[in-house]
């Protein structure tokens, strides 16, 4: 069978954790039930400790999507915030987590903005757990995509402000959460810095520090200052913000009592923190920093300085506090002459640095004051204590910077060090450890190397001070003593510690002391060359194979390279001389071998990673610090130059040039020199040639030899002419330079100033737009919580209108059932009264029968009539009598016209006439009685045909008005009749028969009658 | 409950926008297609345990397949996955040249990112249009893949299912061959191989009776 038959031949797959993973998300994923769904999450949960990949692969979207779907209910929320957070849980020993999972999740919600957003909107949410969670997904998210997320949380709409809101929470997790996330959130992202500093990040930051008991407030103090040290490096427009809002005075009160003493299990985390509150000052005092020289100011306005200077020289102080608060003091005054001056007027308190510290704590004196510079000596050259490096350097740091960019200082140092060294002064000081190598220097290297790094920084770049320093002597000669330079000291000193191989701190700290100082400084060398057996000692340690240390070997050829490179033909050791020495004897390719091992060494080459670090893991031993930083950058700006000096011609003097200007060798042009010796020269030869040629005339050989004496005079006056006129252009040019110097100094000043002030005009104006958005928005925010409420109220209003539009409503419904109510009574009533009209109608018909009978008694009559004549008069008594009935009885039921009436009358006289002709009638009547018979069948007739009408009307208003109409006809017929009975009448009371008259009437009130009706059934329909 | 592998190993897709890596991976872990091109937004993953033999005793591997968003915009993403792949789908689609040309840079990106010892196979897919859209020949790819140390060349569609097991389970194979004979070293973590220790030591019918599945 083959491989893909095996595969298809699979058995199903068991009920097994993967399938029910599996069918747990396809329900999350589609149920349409809450309670469903909350199953299914309920049960993810408790896979996805243990089956991370299967859930997360099947379920993440799913259980995201909750997170908008059901945000109403905050238990489901709870548990698929704390799966999510399962499955971000890196487990080695479990296979199916990985990186990548949790690299997925992150990806999951970064690539997605909506993700984050609806994460960040949570934490709107009050409950405890819904924010915590929420904050350590944001945490576990931004620590795997950090710009990403960064990203996402800045175009979240306000994201940046509902996580800084999360650090007024009063529930210490959830503000220390949130002080971590926002930490890692503003690492490195200058605008997001800017947002949170916007969001009143400082203020919440000290105000949580004070609420935590300031700088002893423990890790979560250390944290809020790690969040001021995020926002503030190097983002210069919120170091302004910070400083303008008035926090400067509120980070300084965290030194108040810093220098008090603690428990010891206290004084770990204190030292922590104050060392994290320094960073911070250190952070606005870069140097070279733009807003350096305003955030100096404004540092030691707030008393910082003097606060660290208490630190540095407390007794309680342990020594990386001491050395953090010195190298903060050094950034606060470099280069800011009058803080320079101010701080040399400052005190602090005397430390004896041959104490050991803990002694020192006891003894602690705050009223013993000395002068802080004398501290910071005392500190940088006598405190031999290991610990104290950091320290030491520090204080040599400060010192650098008290001297940096201040040449009357560095001047005045330097004359107050000569004259208290010539005093025999005591107290601690740079030249006498310089030129005193004795037991305790060589005990303590660095006492040494840092006395020749403070000279360094003194005299570097300053040749006013280098030339005081080389003018320097020791020794009476009247009384018999040897007079010594400086130069000539160290220089003995460095030869004896290389040949008594004294600890390198010391050979490297004279070298670096030198190379600086003779550089391009030929009367300097020329000093050093005195002395021929120094260079000796100098090349044979660059040629030593035992002496392995690179070093010093290298620095030792560097120096003799610069030792070459500015000596002259007139130097102790003139270039001719020194020439082979270096090129033959030590070797060409020897001192380049070593100059260039120097060179790559790590120590030089990677000086500046190191600087900060290498000396601070070292426990035991000397730390392995050699350089100054100021030496390196001299060492690698100059090493080219000087590697190259040694394939020079000794002839080819560079003599010392600044900045490739020649420059004055004792106040005369070396060049001018030169040249007026070339002139003499040229000068001798054309007398050797006169001498030689003219012997004979010798006239004109004295002649010849007087010219030349005067032409040798002209050149001598020509010299010092020259010289003079040497000596007031390098005047004029020295105080021209100095003027342009101070003038472009000045103008980096003001303009420094002017971009300070648009900086901060800039800072303020966007924080004043940002204030300006943030009322708008709150305005904004207001009024829609105003629509808001107006939309309630509107929707409130509807409701009670609803509620009364429906009140009618039901109301009219009411009425109209009321209506219909009456309708149907109206229509019961209009029934009654068609009942009764029926009855009415049967009524006349009984009546029109009556009537009928009544005719028919009178034709009775009328035929008794025929048969009795005799008793005619009787009848027609009775007929009379009949007829006064009948009318009474119409009277009764209906209104009788007054026609009718008329009629009656009429009808009476007309029967009464009748009565008196009725006699005439006789022989009419039989014809009459014929005619009566018809007429009665034809009632009979139409009186069926009237009930038909009647059920046919009722069918149908058509009908109806068919039957009216037809009624109508039968009206007009019975008015025929009526005519033609009337007629029959007359005929009759020709006859002299009495005759009633009632139908006439009836039949009018009939036919109003059934009118009505039809009305009625009209409405009825309705 | 024991899990039903011996090993997982991660494998990505990588190839250009379109090419059908997601279809691959769908068809390999669904068996269906879907005609339409949903943009992959950085990476999905799915996986499917396969059986590096016939017998029905054989090894399971457990395959997690990271598919990989082919789009330009996604690169700095889809990047951090390649690290510790085990196994590489480098797919392309037949019927578009420029996604073969393009071929070259994912493996020089994979290479630079991933272990040295990944196991490569070059896929080329939509094979069911080579009748009338082909614009990639199979010998021109075997070729490249030749000249490129990629080992094994498959041509694939997701469209029919043409090839595409055997495209995933040449990968397994290759795999399993590196794991017996001793490429990984599968205490490093970074290898992204990962015994199942719990299954190791486990009877053989036990062993019998686990089955595959994809989830
Ligand atoms: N005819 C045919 N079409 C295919 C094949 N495989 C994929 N397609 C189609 O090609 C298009 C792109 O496929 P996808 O798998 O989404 O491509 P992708 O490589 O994952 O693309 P991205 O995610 O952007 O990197 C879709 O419309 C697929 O239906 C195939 O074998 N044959
Ligand atoms: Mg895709």
């Amino acid at each position: 069978m083959s491989l893909l038959g095996i595969l298809q031949a699979q058995a199903p797959p068991k009920q097994d954790a993967t399938s029910t993973i599996q069918t747990l998300c396809l329900r999350l994923s589609t149920s349409t039930l809450l309670e469903d769904r909350r199953a299914a999450i309920m049960g993810l949960r408790s896979f996805a400790r243990e089956y991370k990949e299967t859930v997360a692969s099947g379920g993440l979207r799913g259980l995201i999507g909750t997170l908008t779907k059901d945000s109403e209910d905050v238990d489901t929320i709870k548990v698929v915030l704390e799966t999510l957070l399962l499955l971000f849980v890196k487990d080695e020993s479990n296979p199916e987590s990985s990186e990548d999972i949790a690299l997925w999740l992150t990806d999951e919600f970064t690539q997605k903005q909506e993700n984050i957003t609806v994460l960040i909107e949570l934490l709107q949410d009050s409950d405890f757990y819904i924010r915590l969670y929420a904050l350590q997904l944001l945490v576990a998210i931004l620590n795997n995509r950090p710009s990403r997320t960064q990203e996402c949380v800045l175009t979240a709409p306000l994201g940046i402000s509902r996580l800084v809101s999360v650090l007024d929470d009063k529930r210490d997790a959830i503000r220390n959460e949130g002080i971590l996330l926002i930490i890692n959130l503003s690492n490195g992202h200058t605008d997001i810095q800017k947002l949170i500093a916007f969001e009143n990040a400082f203020e919440r930051m000290f105000s949580i520090i004070e609420l935590e008991g300031g700088i002893d407030g423990g890790i979560v103090v250390q944290d809020c200052l790690q969040l001021l040290n995020n926002l503030l490096s190097f983002n210069v427009s919120n170091q302004s913000y910070f400083r303008e809002t008035g926090c400067v005075p509120r980070l300084a009160k965290l030194f108040q009592f810093a220098q008090e003493p603690v428990p010891s299990y206290a004084k770990g985390q204190r030292d922590t923190s104050i060392e994290y509150a320094m960073r911070v000052c250190r952070l606005f005092v870069v140097p070279g920093g733009l807003g350096a020289a305003a955030n100096q100011n404004a540092f030691f306005n707030a008393g910082i300085l003097h606060l660290m200077l208490v630190i540095a020289f407390s007794g309680f102080s342990d020594f990386p506090v001491r050395a953090e608060a010195l190298r903060t003091v050094a950034d606060l005054i470099h280069e800011n002459s009058p803080l320079q001056e101010n701080f040399a007027q400052m005190k602090v308190q005397y430390l004896d640095p041959t104490i050991l510290p803990e002694v020192q704590a006891q003894q602690n004196n705050p009223d013993d004051l000395c002068y802080v510079i004398e501290g910071l000596l005392d500190l940088a050259l006598l405190n031999s204590s290991t610990h104290a490096f950091d320290a030491r350097l520090a204080a040599c740091q400060c010192l650098e910077s008290y001297f940096a960019g201040n040449q009357p200082v560095r001047l005045h140092f330097l004359n107050h060090a000569i004259n208290l060294h010539a005093q025999g002064d005591e107290s601690a000081n740079v030249l006498t450890c310089l030129i005193n190598l004795d037991q305790d220097s060589r005990g303590d290297p660095y006492r040494v190397w840092l006395a020749s790094v403070i000279l360094l920084h003194l005299i570097y770049n300053d040749e006013e001070a280098k030339n005081l320093a080389t003018s320097f002597k020791e020794g009476d000669a009247d009384a018999g003593e040897e007079v010594v330079t400086m130069i000539q000291s160290i220089s003995g000193n460095l030869v004896a510690a290389l040949e008594h191989n004294y600890d390198p701190r010391i050979i490297i700290g004279y070298l670096m002391l030198l190379c600086t100082w003779l550089y391009e400084d030929s009367p300097a060398v020329d000093d050093f060359l005195n002395e021929a057996s120094s260079v000796q000692s100098l090349v044979s340690t660059v040629k030593q194979s035992s002496n392995s240390n690179v070093l010093i070997q290298g620095l030792c050829a560097f120096f003799l390279g610069i030792l070459y490179e500015f000596s002259h033909k007139d130097s102790p050791l003139p270039r001719a001389t020194l020439h082979p020495i270096l090129a033959s004897r030590m070797g060409r390719d020897h001192y380049v071998n070593k100059v260039t091992k120097l060179r790559e060494n790590p120590q030089v080459r990677d000086f500046e990673v190191f600087r900060e670090t290498n000396h601070r893991r070292r426990k035991m031993g000397l730390p392995e610090v050699y350089f100054d930083h100021t030496f390196i950058d001299f060492l690698k700006d100059n090493y080219s130059r000087i590697l190259r000096a040694i394939d020079k011609d000794p002839g080819l003097e560079t003599h010392n040039t600044i900045n490739g200007v020649p420059h004055a060798l004792n106040g005369i042009s070396v060049e001018l020199v030169d040249s007026l010796k070339a002139q003499l020269e040229d000068k001798d030869e054309e007398l050797q040639k006169l001498q030689t040629t003219c012997l004979t005339l010798e006239q004109k050989i004295t002649q010849e030899q007087h010219e030349s004496q005067r032409a040798k005079e002209a050149a001598a006056a020509e010299v010092q002419k020259a010289n003079a006129a040497i000596d007031v252009l390098r005047q004029q040019h020295d105080t021209e330079s100095r003027a342009a110097a101070q003038k472009a100094r000045s103008e980096a000043n003001a303009l420094e100033a002017q971009i300070q002030r648009a900086r901060w005009e800039s800072t303020e104006s966007a924080r004043k737009a940002k204030e300006k958005a943030d009322a708008e928005i709150a305005v904004l925010r207001r009024r829609v919580v105003e629509v808001e409420s107006t939309l309630e109220q509107e929707k409130l209003a509807r409701a009670v209108e609803v509620q009364r539009v429906r009140a009618d409503g039901e109301a009219a419904v009411k009425e109209v059932t009321a209506k219909l109510h009456a309708a149907e009574k109206e229509t019961l009533f209009a029934h009654e009264g068609l009942r009764q009209s029926e009855e009415r109608v049967s009524e006349c018909e009984h009546r029109l029968k009556a009537s009928e009978d009544a005719l028919k008694a009178a034709t009775d009559r009328a035929a008794g009539l025929e048969a009795t004549t005799r008793q005619q008069t009787t009848t027609l008594t009775s007929l009379r009598e009949s007829l006064t009935v009948a009318e009474a009885r119409a009277q009764h039921a209906e209104k009788k016209t007054q026609e009718d009436q008329l009629n009656i009358t009429h009808l009476e006289e007309n029967i009464s006439t009748l009565q008196t002709t009725l006699k005439k009638e006789e022989e009419a009547r039989t014809h009459a009685q014929g005619e009566l018979a018809a007429l009665e069948t034809r009632i009979k007739r139409l009186e069926t045909e009237v009930s038909e009408e009647q059920t046919a009307r009722k069918k149908s208003d058509e009908v109806a008005a068919q039957s009216a109409a037809e009624l109508d006809d039968l009206f007009i017929m019975l008015g025929d009749l009526e005519e033609k009975r009337r007629g029959d009448k007359k005929r009759l009371k020709g006859f002299g028969i009495e005759v009633s008259d009632d139908e006439d009437g009836e039949g009018d009130d009939d036919d109003e009658e059934e009118e009505e009706e039809e009305e009625e059934e009209e409405e009825e329909e309705k | 409950m024991p899990q039903p592998w011996d090993y997982i190993a991660k494998v990505v897709n990588i190839g250009d926008s379109g090419c059908g890596k997601s279809s691959l991976t769908i068809r390999l872990c669904e068996g269906r297609f879907n005609p339409t091109h949903d943009v992959t937004i950085g990476v999905e993953f799915g996986s499917r345990i396969i059986p590096v033999d016939t017998t029905p005793t054989a090894q399971k591997i457990k395959l997690q397949i990271w598919d990989t968003a082919g789009q330009e915009s996604f690169r700095a993403i889809t990047k951090s996955y390649f690290r510790g792949a085990t196994g590489a789908l480098l797919v392309y689609d037949i019927s578009r040249r420029a996604t073969f040309t393009h071929a070259i840079e994912w493996l020089e990106e994979l290479r630079s990112a991933a272990d040295a010892n990944i196991s490569i196979i070059l896929v080329g897919n939509k094979c069911d249009l080579a009748d009338d859209k082909r614009e990639v020949p199979a010998e021109e790819a075997r070729a490249w893949a030749e000249a490129n140390g990629i080992k094994a060349f498959v041509e694939t569609s997701a469209k029919t299912g043409e090839g595409v097991e055997e495209a995933f389970v040449d990968c397994a194979r290759e795999i399993y061959r590196n794991i017996k004979s001793g490429v990984y070293d599968l205490n490093d973590k970074s290898h992204g191989i990962k015994t199942n220790t719990a299954k190791v030591s486990l009877s053989m019918d036990e062993q019998t009776k686990v089955t595959g599945g994809c989830c």
